[in-house]
């Protein structure tokens, strides 16, 4: 997806920039782990249409192979919201798989 | 000029456009629109805590020259900036939702008159230059405030034109009382209301009679088995009443039986939806889904708004349901002493 340029300026002599009408986020940088440390499947449903069932089921299928699953389904509590720091930390200190799901 | 066209290219090429051609925005036109709203360019405006972001002055201002405002304009701004940014407006969700919802500008009060708002014909869509471009200007914010600076993507399965510019005017005489006495604010009082909202559903009962027959027939609009808000409840309604509408209505209900009405009338059975799949088989406790109840998509009759907008001639009324994760937003237009 191509963002937004963060400058432009105009093409006369002058070289005058324009005025971005586009905010920036201001985050600290996130260090994401290309593998899990531990062979195990944690769920975080986001509340949509129809994603709880969709998650049970592939729980269902994943322990079918054999793949440890926590039982318990982490279930967002405002689905038109971001996650909050709580859930985010949880996330962070998984040492597991977190499948997170899904859209309508 | 030859700068100007290139310069409008640029900002297409960047990124800067909501799909339509901008006016470029130069410091020596966002400078002026700035002060008019009554900030310094780095003043924070905004904070978007969900995104980390904040919205400084400087970047409103360029989205208000940039979809083609009149300094003149910039009270409203103001106001409708004010909306935008409070957390009730949940403006980030707005923009990715996949309900594809715009943000609904509904002005109401002297303002409608004083800088020449199109309160008559097509009123959902004037093609006059205050609707238009305030409108813009609150899409824009949306747009290129809530994506965290182009690292989320939008998901709207449909969205809806408004999403390009939604701006309503309300008659400054009104029958039943101004749009925004119905949200808090006394009566003499100029307001921008902001609401994230679906696209209009046109009303039409050209022979029915009595205010019986027109309410009946908007009823049904809001109830409508398509509705979305029929789980969640949280959207609410505004319901747009023309003048001939509004003069059938009016004559045999005040504004809060006209709600009542609706409230009572807008309904489906709770059975039917779960038969359709219009409910989940497991609904959440919060959302009280009593099978074998009549059920409406509002919880809360307060959630029902009339706006007395639209020209003499048709019968055509309009049924506008909010998106359910967004409560109306209202703020007071100050400062327009020096609008001028």
């Amino acid at each position: 997806m191509k963002r937004p340029s963060e400058t432009i300026a105009s093409c006369d002599a002058s070289c005058e920039l324009l005025i971005s009408p586009i905010p920036r986020p201001r985050v600290q940088a996130l260090r994401v782990s290309a593998r899990p440390q531990r062979r195990r499947v944690r769920f975080l449903d986001t509340r949509k249409p129809n994603s709880l069932a969709i998650l049970r089921q592939a729980g269902e299928l994943l322990r079918a192979r054999g793949i440890e699953v926590e039982p318990e389904i982490r279930i967002k509590d405002d689905p038109s919201r971001p996650f909050d720091a709580g859930v985010l930390d949880w996330i962070a200190r998984e040492e597991g798989l977190i499948l997170c799901g899904v859209a309508d | 000029m030859a700068h100007l066209e290139e310069d409008i290219e640029r900002c297409f090429e960047g990124g800067w456009s909501d799909g339509l051609p901008v006016v470029p925005p130069y410091a020596r036109l966002v400078d002026p629109m700035v002060e008019r709203m009554g900030w310094k360019p780095t003043d924070v405006a905004g904070e978007l805590a969900d995104l980390g972001v904040e919205v400084r002055a400087e970047q409103l201002g360029a989205a208000a020259v940039m979809a083609g405002c009149k300094l003149e304009y910039a009270p409203v701004l103001r106001a409708v900036s004010e909306a935008l940014l409070d957390p009730r407006f949940n403006l980030p969700g707005v923009e990715v939702t996949t309900g594809g919802a715009a943000a609904l500008v509904i002005v109401s009060g002297p303002v409608v008159e004083r800088l020449g708002f199109e309160h008559g014909a097509n009123a959902l869509g004037a093609n006059a230059r205050a609707n238009a471009t305030v409108g813009r200007f609150a899409a824009m914010v949306r747009y290129f405030c809530g994506r965290m600076g182009g690292a989320l993507e939008a998901h709207g399965t449909i969205g809806h034109p408004g999403r390009l510019s939604f701006c309503i005017a309300e008659h400054p005489t009104t029958v039943w009382g101004p749009f925004h006495t119905q949200l808090g604010l006394p009566a003499e009082a100029s307001a921008v209301t902001v609401m994230a909202t679906e696209g209009p559903s046109s009303i039409n009962n050209h022979y029915g009679m009595t205010g019986e027959a027109i309410l009946e027939t908007i009823a049904d609009g809001i109830g409508q088995l398509g509705s979305t808000n029929y789980y969640w409840r949280g959207g609410g309604y505004v319901i747009v009443l023309p003048p001939q509408h509004m003069a059938l209505v009016s004559r045999d209900y005040t504004r809060a039986q006209a709600r009542r009405f609706l409230y009572e009338r807008g309904v489906r059975l709770t059975d039917e939806l779960l038969r359709l799949g219009r409910l989940p088989r497991e609904p959440m406790a919060s959302a009280q889904v009593v099978p074998g109840t009549l059920r409406s998509p509002v919880a809360d009759e307060a959630d029902l708004t009339f706006l007395e907008s639209g020209k003499d001639g048709g019968k055509f009324s309009a049924v506008i349901p909010g998106w359910v994760a967004n409560r109306p937003t209202i703020k007071q237009v100050r400062g327009l002493e020096e609008a001028r």
